[in-house]
């Protein structure tokens, strides 16, 4: 704590125990530690200022009591920071109309992406099919090179986009949308990796069932067993994305 | 009366805070004394400065410490990009809220006033 200029210490501790007491007033809010700490250098600041103009070269003890009656009591930071929530406020009322929200273009970019994984991997492999006298150009060469590398890349880069839109759309409190969209972007492919994860799974049970021990081709290769994995896999995948919508309902923005 | 008076402020807290620091930076205190001089409103700080920790926190204002000539370190601060669209928001639904109460006191359907302020 920074102490004002020329006070005594005995001073100084009355101003030191009502920051303090504005420190645990404040405790009770939800706003951080920096942001308590914050608040209580205003009131410092305050306190300096009003010392300040009452021009005493040294503030004696009944100065600054006289100060801190001028001020809010501790307990009042309490009151009035409840009173003041967000939810009460002429800004939560103030949220723009749906035409003036914006589609969140990361979400919408997380999507581009994904197509790219599914058309730019396969294109790649059918273009880079090379026989004798039918060798790409240049400009073919690098082009595929560069749809390969966007594919490939597309499960991290999709992820990672939707977990950026669903933070932007809940930090710009309404002026972004596309919720739906930002959690299709991060579930797809991390579901997709899933899949013969719960195949694999869903088999051996299978087969467990039945009292046998399938080899890895055997278990891919069976009708029964890909089935069960797939039901097994929708069933998570489902519930994986209902509690992910029913979670982003209670977030601003989402649609 | 009184506590719809109270009620009435707290929702103007956040959008007087935002006008001030739209004529430019200021810090806290500088604030509340520009405040304390608006007719009714009565801010103190126990509801200014933590609100100018709430807004920060939402990105609507942006602060900087800078040296004090009387104490410690003093916060300065600034309306963000976003602070300032969010105020015109809030103009704008003033502006239509004032118009609708001022139309339904002269006893007129709330949309005439609508219409008149170009809505």
């Amino acid at each position: 704590m920074t102490h004002a200029k020329n006070l005594a210490s005995d001073v100084q501790r009355i101003i030191d125990d009502y920051l303090d007491a504005i420190g645990v007033a404040l405790q009770k809010s939800r706003l951080t530690r920096e942001e308590r700490q914050s608040v209580v250098d205003n009131v410092e600041d305050q306190i300096a200022e009003m010392l300040n103009a009452r021009a005493i070269a040294t503030p004696a003890e009944a100065d600054v009591r006289a100060v801190l009656a001028e001020l809010d009591s501790p307990e009042s930071y309490a009151e009035t920071i409840e009173s003041t929530a967000p939810e009460q406020t002429l800004a939560s009322h103030a949220q723009p109309n749906a035409g003036e929200r914006r589609l969140s273009k990361v979400a919408v970019v997380g999507a581009v992406w994904a197509i790219a994984f599914f058309t730019c991997v396969p294109l790649f492999f059918v273009a880079w099919t090379v026989t004798p006298g039918n060798e790409p150009s240049l400009l073919w060469f690098y082009t595929g090179r560069a749809l390969m590398i966007a594919g490939v890349s597309a499960p991290l880069g999709t992820t990672l986009l939707g977990l950026i839109a669903i933070g932007q759309i809940r930090n710009f409190q309404g002026t972004h949308y596309g919720m739906g969209l930002a959690i299709a972007d991060t579930l797809l492919f991390p579901l997709l990796a899933a899949l013969p994860v719960c195949v694999a799974a869903g088999g051996t049970v299978i087969a467990a069932i039945n009292g046998s021990s399938p080899g890895w081709y055997e278990l891919m290769t069976s009708p029964t067993a890909l089935t069960a994995g797939f039901l097994f896999w929708l069933l998570i995948a489902t519930a994986v994305v209902w509690l992910v919508q029913r979670w982003s309902r209670k977030l601003p923005g989402a649609s | 009366m009184r506590a719809w008076i109270a009620q009435v402020r707290k929702g103007l807290v956040e959008f007087c805070i935002l006008a001030v620091l739209d004529r430019g930076e200021a810090y806290g205190y500088q604030l509340l004394q520009e405040l304390a001089h608006v007719e009714g409103l009565a801010l103190t700080e126990s509801t200014v400065y933590p609100m100018l920790s709430r807004l920060q926190q939402d990105g609507w204002i942006r602060v900087r410490a800078a040296p004090s000539p009387t104490g410690p370190p003093r916060r300065y601060y600034r309306l963000t990009p976003l602070g300032q669209s969010r105020l015109q928001e809030m103009d704008k639904y003033w502006e239509q809220i004032q118009h609708a109460t001022n139309a339904l006191r002269k006893g007129k359907p709330a949309n005439d006033s609508r219409k008149k302020s170009g809505e």
